[in-house]
This record gives structure tokens, C-alpha cells and sequence, in this order.
């Protein structure tokens, strides 16, 4: 018995220095570590959502962190999201079924008329490093291919950006053809960017309104897990 | 937290949406007389002091082949030209040619002769992130960084064409700004050794041609700018005015050439005060040449010979070639950043002189991308000192009559053209002038140039 409890704690021992280690590829951006640390993880017959969840996930929350410090800025975000998508391959291939069918999707995208999409990529990253699924439609996205792919990816949020005042109001129209196409009581909509505002949130009936990217992912988690809105 | 930018940008400007059919939307970036027209047109509508040209903000990653297309909200870069970072090398085969940008040059003329002219000039950052996903040029800043800095650098030297031949013909205000390449995106370090670093060169080549124009940096850059140490900051005091009166006064203002920390679409904002920048002098050093700065050399001169202006020749020698053509002594070079960026070197000459035995030819080549901003004058001063000390002879230079930058860097020296000693050369099917400069030796030690310490 003795033995057994010591082997079990020896084996969670390693297996919590492999996830460790998965994080600190991540936050030194080190693709090839990070790569190679996955696939010890897989061989070695480790968690792999917890290895998702502390090395993959625990690495981009301090990359966040450090963003948000501005000790990094994005190339070196980008370098540490090269390292985790290196983390992600090998993991996501030996994930079992269930993990993977039950991550929240999250559709994002820069509003019709907008080509800017710097920081909406920053959003994505995050959010898809904090666990969520992501499909990011690019930019200049007309509301029609927003709530399809909402309706297609089976969407719990549509993440909508803009940083100009001549584009915000197109969010209202993604809101308006969630309600024509009788999904949004389903679907949750949060809206980011420079111009806007908590008070243009409430007004186009949207869910929530993020200013930064860590904030957004906060915002993602509440929308989800504590069923918040603006408009309750 | 230090890299947060004391400029709070008061928000993006979008240009009037440009309401034509689509059956006329090449003309936006294509016809000078209609670009000039519409210009006037929404100058007037606007109350705006100056004619904005272009007509928005894609024209240098149309130019750069960006792919844009028209629609009822505007002219819209639907899909980026390349998919990958490497493709982005095809840029370095491109070369400043002003018929590229002849509809602008077409509209300056024309809209100059009724309004104060401003060109508005994207930064390099922010035309490549037109061109490919800007996350990929971001990433690329870290990953190929060598890749970026040559583009950079390249593209630098081209806008600089475009702007002073801009100046020329006739803008008034050039309006910059790089909003893709800022230092909240990137950070102090990248922003100090990649986009700072070259919008500080594209500046100071500028500056000397800034005689009847001004340029107007926008605040974001400025405030960069100055967190690096590039330039100071110095307020002018003006009476309570219009932000646009204000700079519209300047360009009749000689001691005034380079303004920023405000944004030229305020033009309505109240000031007291106009912020002028002078720019930080250039970190960089003369010294001997050495073996190690064969390939550097040999890659200025290559780019020289390319040019067709500065040499007759037509041939890019090996250094062995080289080394044997120029006197093994009296060769220099100026290093800025740890890289060679400029030459000068001597040749025993064939003009006899009558007050001394020995006199030499200088040759001088300076990186494109790096002219205008004083090392060909650091070279010459040290080959002109050099050969003082030395041998106190004469100097003489052979110059293409259209090299102009050539020509005024020798006048400003003490060169003297030798008028009878003119010669008309075929250089690449095309009939030449090559004028000959002297400059005496007069017994005077001309001091060499200080050495500056690279940072």
C-alpha cells in the first residue's frame, strides 16, 4: 500500500514537472520545447486536459499577465502563441473526445467596414489560450457571416471589434439578425475597441464590452460561467 | 508605465468616403487631374485649409501593389497581397520610379496652384501590414528580423524619393504617420532599433530638402520618437490660434521645418503653443577601412554602379579588382549601428599639377539608404584632412553633371569646377557630362571629424 501511494505520488510529481516545464516553453517562447515537452507528455500517459489546462492555458495567462504589464508586447505574445500552438498539436491529437466536445466556441471578428485587426487578434489569442474554441473570421465581416458561423460552430459568444466610429453601429446589426434568425438567446454578444463604450454596449443590446484583451477574456468567463449580461 | 504614449490620439480619421462609380475607380489612384479635383472639391466642402492628397490612406500600398478594390463605403484592401512573410522579398527588387507615382506628382502640380498642399505619407510599418496580415510582419520583427530590417530599409530610401520629389513639385506640409508601427504595439526596444530607427533616418534625409515645405509628424510618432532619444521636443509659443492656421503659418517660418506631438486633422483645435522637433544628430563614426569591409564596400559600390549616376562604371569588380584600383592608403568608411554604410577611398589621378607632385581622385559612395544625411560630408572632410596631413596635395573629383547631391557635397567642401576639363561620355546608351572639381591643397590642416561614440 505504502508503496502504491508512493509510486502515485512520484508519478504526479513528474507528471506536474512535465506541465511545468510546458509552461515555461510557452512563456519563454520556445516552439521547440514546447513541442517536444508535449509529446513527452503524451508518451508518458499524462493528463492531457490538465496538461492543456496548467501548461498550455497557465503559460498564456502569464504571457497575459506580462502583456498587460508591457513586459511583452506582441511579437513576443505571438512568439509565446507560436509555442503554445506547438504545445497544442501533439496534446490535441491524444485529447480524449469528451475535452474537446465540451470547450465553449467563440466566434470573433472585426465589424463590416473595418480592416483593422491587430488587437482583435490579440482578443482571440487569449481567449483561445485561456481554453476557449475560436474561429476567427477575419475582418471587414458582414453580420450575415457572423451568425452563420455562429449557427454552423454552434457559437456560445460572438466577439465583435472595431476601432472606428463610422463602423460601431454595424454591431447593432449582427444583434438585430441574431434575434430574425431566433438565436440570441442562445448566443452572447460582447464588443470591443477603442471607440466604444459600456453605455454603446447597453444600447445595441449587447452583452458585455471589453477595453482591453485581458479583459475580454474575464468578460468571456463571466458570460459563460455566471450567465452575465448587460441586459439583465 | 513607460511605453504608453503621453499622446492621447483623439481617434482615427476615416477620409470622406470616396463617392464615385466603380467604373471610375481606378481613376482615384491613377488620374492626377481627377485625384486634384476631387481633392479641391472635398477641401472646400470640408472647410479644411489644405488640399489632402491622395484620397486616402492606401495609395502607397497601391503603389506597393496591394490589391483594392471599390465599394459604396470606400476604397477597401479586400485581401492582402501575399499569404507569406518570405514572399515580402519581392519588395527588395522594386525601385523608386517616379512615373509609379505620377498621379499624385500630376495632382501636386495642379492642385498647388490653389491651395496649400499636404501629402499625406504612411509610415513603411503600416504600408507592409496593407500588404500582408500585419500579425504576420509582428511576429516576423522576431522571427526574421533580418528580412524586416532590409525591407525597412529599402522602402525607407523609396518613400524618401517619393517625398522629395513631392516637395518639389510643390507640396507644402508632408503629413506623417505610421499607425501599424507603433511603440504600444511593439515596445521601446523594437520600436527603438526597427521602426523609430528608420522613420529617424527617413526624417533626417528629409530635413535638408525641407527649404519651402514642411513635414508634420503625427503626436504618436513624435512622442516615440522622443521616448528613444531620436528628437527634442521644443515648444514655440504662438497666439491663441486654430491648430491648422498655426501650422499653415509655419511654412512661411524658416526656423520651423519639422513639427509633431498634435494631429493635423485637429485643424480646428485652440492652441498656444506649436511643438517643433530637432532631430538628434547621427551616432555614427569614421574610421580606416579594413578586409572586413570588403563585402559591405563592394555591395555600396555594386548598388552605385546600379544607379548609373555616380560611376562610369558599368562592371561590379571583385575585391581583388578592387583593392587594386584604389591607393591601398586613405580609405575610409562610416559606420552607423555596427554596419558600414558609406566609403571613401583615392586613386592616383591623371591631372598633373603644377604646385604639388602627388594629386588624387576621391570616390565616395554612400548606401542608399543612408544619403542625405551627412556621412558623405564626414568622409570627404576626412580624405580632404587625410590628404592635407599627408601629402598636402590637390583633390579632384570626376562628377556625373546630373549627380546634383554629388556636386553640392563637393561645393560645400571647396571644390571648384575645372571648366575646360569636361567630358561627354556614352554611359549605357545614353551621351553623358562628367564635370572634373578641384580643390586646392592651400597649406591649411583641415581637421579630421570627430569620432562619435556608437550607442
Amino acid at each position: 500500500m505504502k508503496e502504491n501511494t508512493m509510486d502515485v505520488k512520484c508519478c504526479m510529481y513528474k507528471q506536474n514537472r512535465l506541465y511545468e516545464k510546458l509552461k515555461n516553453a510557452v512563456i519563454d517562447m520556445d516552439e521547440e520545447e514546447a513541442g517536444k515537452t508535449a509529446e513527452e507528455i503524451v508518451s508518458s500517459g499524462a493528463d492531457i486536459p490538465k496538461a492543456v489546462e496548467y501548461g498550455l492555458v497557465g503559460g498564456m495567462d502569464v504571457v497575459a499577465k506580462y502583456y498587460d504589464e508591457e513586459t511583452y508586447f506582441i511579437p513576443e505574445v505571438l512568439m509565446c502563441a507560436d509555442a503554445m500552438y506547438a504545445g497544442m498539436a501533439p496534446l490535441k491529437k491524444a485529447m480524449p473526445v469528451s475535452a474537446e466536445t465540451g470547450q465553449h466556441v467563440i466566434v470573433i471578428g472585426s465589424v463590416f467596414g473595418d480592416t483593422h485587426d491587430i488587437g482583435k487578434n490579440i482578443v482571440a489569442l487569449f481567449l483561445e489560450g485561456s481554453g476557449f474554441k475560436v474561429i476567427n473570421l477575419g475582418r471587414d465581416v458582414a453580420p450575415e457571416v457572423f451568425v452563420d458561423a455562429a449557427e454552423k460552430y454552434n457559437a456560445d459568444i460572438i466577439v465583435i471589434s472595431t476601432l472606428m466610429t463610422t463602423t460601431m453601429w454595424g454591431m447593432k446589426d449582427v444583434i438585430e439578425m441574431l434575434k430574425v434568425r431566433g438565436l440570441r438567446d442562445r448566443v452572447k454578444v460582447m464588443v470591443g475597441g477603442k471607440p466604444l463604450s459600456l453605455n454603446f454596449a447597453k444600447k445595441i443590446g449587447a452583452d458585455g464590452y471589453s477595453h482591453d484583451a485581458k479583459a475580454a477574456v474575464a468578460l468571456a468567463k463571466k458570460l459563460i460561467y455566471e450567465d452575465y449580461s448587460l441586459q439583465k | 508605465m513607460e511605453t504608453q504614449s503621453e499622446y492621447i490620439c483623439p481617434g482615427l480619421e476615416t477620409p470622406d468616403y470616396i463617392r464615385v462609380d466603380p467604373g471610375e475607380a481606378a481613376k482615384i489612384y491613377e488620374a492626377g487631374d481627377f485625384i486634384a479635383k476631387y481633392a479641391m472639391e472635398v477641401c472646400m466642402a470640408s472647410g479644411s485649409r489644405f488640399i489632402k492628397l491622395p484620397l486616402d490612406y492606401n495609395y502607397e500600398a497601391y503603389v506597393f501593389g496591394s490589391r483594392i478594390k471599390h465599394r459604396s463605403d470606400g476604397m477597401v484592401i479586400t485581401q492582402y497581397r501575399y499569404e507569406n512573410i518570405d514572399e515580402l522579398s519581392w519588395l527588395l527588387t522594386k525601385t523608386y520610379e517616379p512615373k509609379q507615382f505620377g498621379a499624385i506628382f500630376d495632382a501636386i502640380k495642379i492642385a498647388s496652384k490653389n491651395g496649400t498642399v499636404m501629402l499625406r505619407v504612411e509610415g513603411v510599418f503600416s504600408i507592409l501590414s496593407a500588404l500582408i496580415n500585419p500579425m504576420k510582419i509582428l511576429r516576423a520583427l522576431k522571427k526574421k528580423r533580418a528580412l524586416i530590417t532590409r525591407l525597412m530599409e529599402h522602402m525607407t530610401e523609396i518613400l524618401y524619393q517619393y517625398m522629395h520629389q513631392a516637395l518639389q513639385n510643390g507640396v507644402s506640409i508632408i503629413s506623417y504617420a505610421d499607425p501599424v508601427g507603433t511603440i504600444e504595439l511593439v515596445g521601446r526596444n523594437e520600436y527603438k532599433k526597427v521602426i523609430g530607427k528608420y522613420t529617424f533616418i527617413l526624417m533626417k534625409q528629409l530635413e535638408p530638402d525641407l527649404r519651402q515645405g514642411l513635414m508634420h509628424l503625427c503626436g504618436k510618432c513624435s512622442f516615440a520618437l522622443e521616448k528613444c532619444g531620436y528628437l527634442k521636443m521644443i515648444p514655440v509659443p504662438v497666439k491663441e490660434m486654430f491648430y491648422a492656421d498655426a501650422v499653415e503659418q509655419s511654412i512661411q517660418t524658416e526656423s520651423v521645418r519639422l513639427i509633431g506631438h498634435g494631429c493635423i486633422n485637429c485643424e480646428e483645435l485652440m492652441i498656444s503653443r506649436l511643438w517643433t522637433l530637432k532631430l538628434s544628430e547621427i551616432e555614427g563614426y569614421v574610421r580606416e577601412m579594413t578586409a572586413e569591409d570588403a563585402k559591405a564596400v563592394l555591395s555600396i559600390y555594386g548598388s552605385a554602379i546600379e544607379d548609373g549616376k555616380s560611376t562610369v562604371v558599368t562592371t561590379l569588380p571583385d575585391w581583388s579588382e578592387w583593392d587594386e584600383i584604389y591607393y591601398p592608403d586613405g580609405r575610409f568608411v562610416y559606420c552607423l549601428d555596427q554596419r558600414t554604410v558609406g566609403f571613401a577611398a583615392l586613386k592616383y589621378t591623371g591631372i598633373e599639377s603644377k604646385d604639388t607632385e602627388k594629386s588624387f581622385e576621391v570616390s565616395i559612395y554612400v548606401h542608399k539608404a543612408y544619403r542625405n544625411m551627412g556621412i558623405g560630408t564626414a568622409l570627404l572632410q576626412q580624405v580632404i584632412g587625410y590628404c592635407s596631413d599627408v601629402y598636402g596635395c590637390n583633390i579632384y573629383s570626376h562628377i556625373f553633371a546630373d549627380n546634383i547631391a554629388s556636386i553640392r557635397l563637393h561645393k560645400k567642401m571647396g571644390f571648384v569646377r575645372i571648366k575646360n576639363q569636361t567630358k561627354t561620355v556614352n554611359h549605357r546608351h545614353v551621351m553623358k557630362e562628367i564635370y572634373t572639381y578641384e580643390r586646392k591643397y592651400n597649406g591649411c590642416e583641415m581637421l579630421h571629424v570627430q569620432t562619435k561614440q556608437v550607442i
